[in-house]
């Protein structure tokens, strides 16, 4: 610790405090306007300067650290004259009031200084000019006072480097990619820049209105669980911010989260129960349906679903619940399946994206779960991504490996696309779609090779070492380098920075779970990390990176066929014994189907009724076709969902629900955090909070006074369920928890494993390698890989609603390398026909070079463009997730005829 | 401070390889560049748009220009600014040539063999203990700042760790100096005997020349000298660092005054906007890429050079010497080694005194940013003493002298354009008080007198809050107009130019 005084007064900080931490210690009121907390100093506003006792000059405080010893003056004549100037130099020429009257971000900082200061405002001109080319930022130089700011929140903060400089002296002036637009430039509208402007020179587009209330939840979108301050008026929401001190995101946003969530305000919302109409079969528009009462509705869901299990039994009715919505609304939704259906096929697209990964980490370890918080990144001495666009799919997760990376951290990604972050790696291994258990497990070789091992790790926490040990020699290094297309030095040279880490987190998404070996790809993986004694420690671990604002609570809620809340066996006579008192119902003996399982079953005919909550697996499951022909064959679909999905098409009922902005509950993230969501706004029209409708259908189940209240389905949950024992809505209410979390008084666990695997000790898997289900052939040369992009999410069905996002992406493209396509006959922007054995899809062709030859690539979010019709639906034995990632396919430019079919 | 990593070539010399080939930088090859470098295209821009010697489109005027440095200006520059076509372009350092019109007749070209090679070409014997002669030579830098030379070779020494950097700042830029650049013409190779004598002193094994950009005749020197000094196996020969024989590199700046301040050079060697920084580390703890870094001046390293040879009393002796830059309406102007006490008037006297052979209207001491002074101040000492009671500092020793046909105000509102336009733009007392300045003085050459209370809180704000000298010193340029020209500043209150220069009279 440091000690010094501040106007005589004695302070103590610790090492690396600034004159302006002490000041602001001391109670020193210093003025600022370039500096910001998070962000390097700048000290080129001057405000801050403070006299130091045996210097001639003043010194900027915000940039000089402390020193033992040190007698600063905050304020004398001299200085407050020096302050008064230099403010009067920087508000010449100012266009007060440059902010509208109600920014949430309050008035302009420059301006309340000059109050304080008693500096007179400059009179008001005319509105400067505003550059309002961007569809979600409006820049006004008139108003930018050049404190950099923003460009230290875009590099620094975001890790985008957008805004920069240009010119000097008078010339100079922010820089946008380089030149005066804004948006023509890179910006990938995260917005950062907006939250630290102090002025009004960098605004969201869409103007606050004076009045607007803000309410703090968390943003729907994917599973970072960043908490987002909505501000309302006008009964929308208009502006979002972030409180700095978020623990997620540390007041980070992505461009969904920021400017993404008007998707609530579309016109296209459900606002009114509807009923398929008499005479409509097949697939239908919203034209195929007819309003009804919600008491209608309702009676005839639980009517049909409630027949269909008496008729057929519990087998043939299943439910997919939500990723989207509440704990509370799944733990409910996988209790009408279970206690009032009587089946335990209830599943939800977690099976689509990291079931492979709680197979794998299930066994191995005890959980299935991420280990560490999203800014242990920070903390890493080597991060190895594979198999995520972390800086599409998780933006702000990005931001922390991003700023981790810059304060020296070796950053190692795998992926067989140039992916945002590949770019930035100091290692890219570009290895072929598939080939990830040769990769990982050679990467693990390696690691033995170069005698990388953690020894004392592997003998405390671990066994089974010796089998994956031999499995590891018994891997030809040739074959790696063969299969995975990377050269075996820089698998050496990759797993040495793995391997001398002194901690490394590895971060995963679904780039190696949606393979057929999936679960053998994150059993490779896990073993990496035990191999390397990465585990239960501070910027140690493993993150399978979750993908939906829930994802990881709907699993936690047992809205799986497999589990019940807590990941507890329904065959445990314990554990069956406690939910039958409490649900006062027998759980059904009968194994339950997953996602694909039940589409099957569908088109088999096996399945006659299905629940849907927030899903839309029209579009969102493999083989789309198949999956249609299952939905159409259906007695009885009934779906819940806030607009009219593609899987809407097929259903007999459709339940007008409340968005999660829109009403209580809680959500889990990708940390295993679990915060309280509020709601922000009403529900448009009937519209209801899905807990209330599966409470009205368990009522119509005579299952009670069924209560959709969130608090009481929360506690109800709390007390059948051992790793969340210690939750309370009023406990969620004062503050985030992070399961396992088993009592009232219990902190919650941020890091797992730490004092050992939750098992007892960590089992390594054998090493195993298994191809792709389809390999490249004559007829489907190419291989197809899918996924996501920053502006959208899953199938669009909130961002396509959501006017910047749409307007920033507003359709699929195919990316190819320019041979691949020169191959096909193809050119770069043409519109080119890609089929696989399931059927043919049409899309523009995007040339990009660093692509691999004969590897395709097309994002799913689009209707218009449903790429997921062209994915076979095999699926991983383990986990019973469908290769999305690697499909042989083929290409043709639309302007030749099509082949005959194959 | 950890090492940072070292490019092969600064994004400087890459830059300027370009734009010597296409006479500007076309976008493919900025966008090639900024790939090859792993930078951004924005960070790129950001780098090229920090220097006037870049562009990236062609010149918007005719090639015809006129320097509007103080010595042009006081002998009627502004005048030719009349021929269509003509730009004004801020001091380029001819100033025994004023008023200066460009293109300029070419120099004479650069002999193949450099002027000095013969008695300081060949390997030089060095002095047991360097620093303590040069201590007992109480020699202290020629830049500006007149810090003992012996402390900076001493810190840079005494740092741990094995590599040390030299960096010659060739980068002369302050108004109404070129003594640097008439070494570089004459004694060549004694200064880069003094920079090789600091690079075997201090342990450093680069040495890098950093050039003004516009000295393109100097280069050829520097680059032909190099070249011998390979061949003499002096220096490195190639780019790998040998005991005893530094690298020698030759990199040129990209046109921007403040990157002669040695912290803003740092920056832009490591291919950031040349800004200074704020507050340590010195070079000599942390400089260029992180290494222990010795910055000296030209005249410094030459007269380095001189001391190690003849000894220190060699200097000492008379308290010392320095060149004088002596330009204006003088007689003969050129670069006179006088001791260090001597006057303006000593110096007047050796430069054959006045044109017209009457005293001296006003004068600049030490270059343009130590101000204006008036004749009583002719016989002060050129020392930090002696100028301090006129409220100044010695500077660069370029001494601007104004006949009676100069006007005081047109000779500040130039240099306060100048600094103006070569602020860094990096603090806001500095960027935008440099910028209210040169709106005074042209106001005032308009007939608008300035308001003296706003001028003086902006002054004081600079002074105090700027970050570097340009801003601290750059009020001096007004403040001192208003106290010693007093009877000049209120005549153009009243519309009128007593030199006839300004409104019109003058042309």
């Amino acid at each position: 610790m440091i000690s010094l005084t501040v106007d005589g007064a004695p302070v103590t900080v610790p090492p690396g405090a600034t004159l302006l931490d002490a000041a602001r210690r001391s109670g020193a009121d210093l003025p600022t306007l370039c500096h910001m907390d998070g962000m390097s100093p700048a000290g080129s506003c001057r405000l801050c300067v403070v006299r130091l006792a045996g210097q001639a000059l003043p010194v900027t405080a915000c940039d000089t650290p402390c020193a033992e010893g040190m007698a600063v003056t905050t304020t004398d004549d001299g200085l407050a004259a020096q302050r008064r100037a230099t403010l009067s130099l920087i508000l010449e020429g100012h266009p007060a009031p440059c902010r509208d009257p109600g920014d949430p971000r309050g008035p302009c900082e420059l301006e309340r200084l000059a109050g304080a200061l008693g500096i007179p405002l400059p009179a008001p001109g005319p509105p400067p000019a505003v550059d309002r080319a961007h569809p979600a930022i409006h820049f006004s130089l008139a108003a930018c006072i050049q404190c950099g700011r923003c460009g230290r929140a875009c590099g620094e903060i975001q890790g985008h480097g957008v805004i920069t400089w240009q010119g000097r002296a008078a010339r100079r002036r922010l820089a946008f990619s380089g030149t005066d637009s804004l948006a023509g430039s890179a910006c990938v509208a995260c917005g950062q820049c907006v939250a630290s402007c102090p002025t009004g020179a960098l605004s969201a587009a869409v103007a606050p209105l004076p009045r607007m209330t803000a309410v703090t939840t968390v943003c729907p979108y994917c599973g970072v669980g960043c908490q987002v301050t909505c501000h309302v008026g006008g009964g929308a929401i208009r502006q979002v911010t972030s409180p700095p001190d978020s623990p997620a995101n540390h007041g980070r946003l992505c461009v969904k989260g920021r400017f993404g969530l008007d998707f609530q305000h579309h016109p296209g919302r459900l606002t009114t129960p509807l009923v398929r109409r008499d005479g409509v079969t097949g697939p239908c528009g919203p034209d195929g349906f007819r309003p009804a009462t919600w008491d209608a509705a309702l009676d005839l869901a639980a009517t049909r679903l409630l027949e269909a299990a008496r008729r057929h039994g519990g087998g043939a009715v299943g439910g997919l619940g939500s990723a989207k919505c509440t704990n509370e609304d799944n733990y409910l939704f996988q209790k009408w399946l279970r206690a009032g259906l009587g089946t335990h096929n209830v599943d939800h697209c977690a099976r689509l994206c990291h079931s492979s990964s709680v197979v794998a980490l299930q066994a191995m370890l005890g959980s299935g779960a991420a280990t560490n918080p999203n800014t242990d990144f920070l903390l890493a001495d080597t991060i190895f991504l594979i198999g995520t666009n972390t800086l599409e799919t998780h933006p702000v997760i990005a931001t922390f490996i991003r700023q981790a990376q810059r304060a020296g951290t070796t950053l190692v990604v795998a992926d067989p696309r140039r992916v945002g972050l590949a770019r930035e790696a100091d290692i890219h291994l570009q290895h072929r779609p598939g080939s990830d258990p040769w990769l990982v497990n050679g990467l693990a070789r390696a690691v033995l090779d170069a005698g990388l091992v953690d020894d004392a790790f592997i003998t405390a926490r671990t066994e089974g070492f010796e089998v994956y040990r031999d499995g590891l020699l018994a891997l030809d290094p040739n074959e790696v380098a063969t299969v995975t297309g990377v050269p075996w030095a820089a698998i050496e040279r990759a797993g040495r920075a793995i391997g001398t880490a002194g901690a490394a987190l590895t971060g995963w998404g679904m780039g190696i779970t949606q393979h057929v070996a999936g679960s053998i790809n994150c059993a490779a993986v896990a073993g990496l990390a035990l191999l390397t004694g990465n585990l239960g420690r501070p910027g140690a671990g493993l993150n399978p990176l979750r993908g939906q604002s829930n994802v990881q609570g709907a699993s936690d809620m047992g809205v799986l066929p497999n589990v019940l809340p807590g990941y507890q066996d329904p065959a445990d006579p314990a554990v069956r014994a406690r939910f039958a008192t409490a649900w006062g119902v027998e759980l059904p003996t009968a194994p339950g189907l997953t996602v694909v399982e039940m589409m099957r079953a569908a088109a088999d005919g096996g399945l006659r009724a299905l629940h849907v909550m927030g899903e839309n697996p029209a579009l969102s499951d493999p083989d789309l076709d198949h999956v249609k022909a299952g939905l159409a064959r259906l007695d009885t679909l009934v779906v819940q969902d806030i607009f009219f999905t593609e899987t809407c098409a097929h259903a007999h009922v459709i339940l007008p629900a409340a968005s999660v902005l829109e009403r209580d509950g809680s959500v889990t993230n990708t940390e295993r955090r679990i915060q309280q969501s509020v709601p922000v706004l009403p529900p448009p029209g009937q519209a209801r909070a899905d807990g209330d409708i599966l409470a009205e259908l368990m009522r119509r189940a005579g299952m009670g006074a069924a209560s959709g209240d969130p608090a009481a389905a929360l506690a109800e949950m709390a007390a059948l369920t051992p790793s969340h024992g210690g939750l309370s809505t009023a406990r969620l209410r004062k503050g985030d928890v992070i399961w396992p979390c088993p009592t009232a008084a219990h902190p919650g666990t941020p890091i797992l494993h730490a004092g050992g695997a939750a098992r007892g000790r960590a089992r390594f898997q054998p090493p195993r390698l298994a191809a792709p289900a389809e390999a490249p052939d004559a007829d489907f040369p190419l291989l197809l890989t899918t996924g996501r992009n920053l502006y959208h999410y899953q199938t669009g069905t909130m961002s396509r609603r959501a006017p910047v996002l749409d307007a920033q992406v507003p359709g699929a493209w195919l990316e190819a390398h320019p041979d691949t396509l020169a191959r096909a006959g193809a050119a770069d922007g043409g519109s080119v026909r890609l089929s696989t054995r399931r059927g043919t899809i049409q899309v523009t062709a995007r040339a990009v070079d660093d692509a691999l030859p004969g590897v395709l690539f097309v994002p799913f979010h689009f209707a218009e463009t449903p790429v997921n019709r062209l994915i076979h639906d095999t699926l991983d034995p383990q986990s019973k997730i469908p290769e999305y990632k690697c499909v042989a396919a083929r290409i043709e430019p639309t302007d030749r005829p099509a082949p005959p079919p194959v | 401070m950890h090492a940072r990593p070292i490019p092969s070539v600064p994004l400087l010399s890459a830059l300027h390889a370009i734009q010597d080939r296409h006479g500007l930088l076309p976008a493919d090859a900025l966008a090639g560049l900024a790939r090859e470098r792993g930078m951004s295209d924005g960070d790129l821009a950001d780098f090229v748009s920090f220097f006037n010697g870049f562009r990236t489109g062609p010149p918007a005027t005719g090639e015809n220009a006129v320097c509007l440095g103080p010595a042009c200006v006081a002998v009627g520059a502004e005048r030719l600014l009349a021929a269509p076509g003509t730009r004004g372009v801020p001091c380029q350092g001819r100033c025994e040539r004023a008023p200066l019109t460009l293109p300029d007749m070419p120099e004479t070209p650069a002999s193949a063999i450099p002027a000095d090679w013969d008695a300081w070409g060949k390997s030089d014997a060095v002095p047991a203990d360097p620093i303590a002669t040069l201590r007992a030579s109480g020699l202290c830098g020629m830049g500006g700042a007149g810090f003992p030379t012996w402390r900076k070779w001493r810190a840079v020494q005494g740092r741990p760790g094995g590599d040390r950097v030299v960096i010659v700042n060739a980068d002369e830029g302050e108004p109404g100096t070129f003594k640097d650049r008439w070494l570089l013409d004459r004694h060549p190779a004694q200064v880069l005997a003094g920079a090789l004598l600091a690079a075997a002193t201090v342990g450093a094994g680069r040495v890098i020349v950093y050039l003004r950009n516009e000295y393109r005749a100097q280069e050829r020197i520097l680059a032909g000298l190099i070249s011998r000094l390979r061949a003499a196996q002096r220096i490195a020969d190639g780019a790998t660092p040998t005991p005893g024989r530094p690298e020698v590199t030759l990199v040129r700046g990209g046109g921007a005054y403040i990157c002669g301040q040695e912290s803003a050079l740092i920056a832009s060697l490591e291919d950031r906007r040349g800004e200074p920084s704020h507050a340590g580390p010195y070079p000599a703890e942390s400089g260029l890429w992180g290494l222990p870094t010795l910055v000296q001046n030209v005249e410094t390293l030459y007269h380095a050079a001189g001391i190690a040879r003849h000894g220190a009393n060699w200097y000492a002796d008379g308290g010392g010497r320095r060149l004088f830059s002596v330009s204006g309406a003088v007689v003969r102007p050129g670069v006179y080694e006088r001791p260090l006490t001597s006057t303006a008037a000593d110096l007047l006297a050796a430069a054959g005194g006045m044109v017209d052979g009457r005293p001296p209207k006003g004068f600049i001491p030490g270059g343009g940013a130590t101000g204006l002074l008036p004749p009583e101040a002719l016989d002060a000492p050129l020392t930090p003493a002696g100028l301090a009671a006129w409220g100044t500092q010695p500077g660069t020793g370029g001494l601007v002298f104004l006949g009676t046909d100069a006007c005081p105000v047109a000779v500040a509102a130039r240099l306060a354009a100048f600094f103006a336009a070569e602020s860094c733009g990096q603090c806001d007392p500095c960027r935008l008080g440099t910028a209210r300045l040169h709106d005074t003085l042209t106001a005032l050459r308009g007939g608008t007198l300035p308001d003296l209370f706003h001028l003086t809180a902006v002054a004081s704000a600079m002074r105090a809050g700027s970050i570097c000298g340009l801003g601290r010193a750059a009020p001096l340029v007004v403040t001192s107009l208003l106290a010693h020209f007093g009877a000049e500043v209120t005549a153009h209150g009243g519309r009128t130019c007593p030199a006839g220069v300004c409104f019109g009279e003058g042309g």
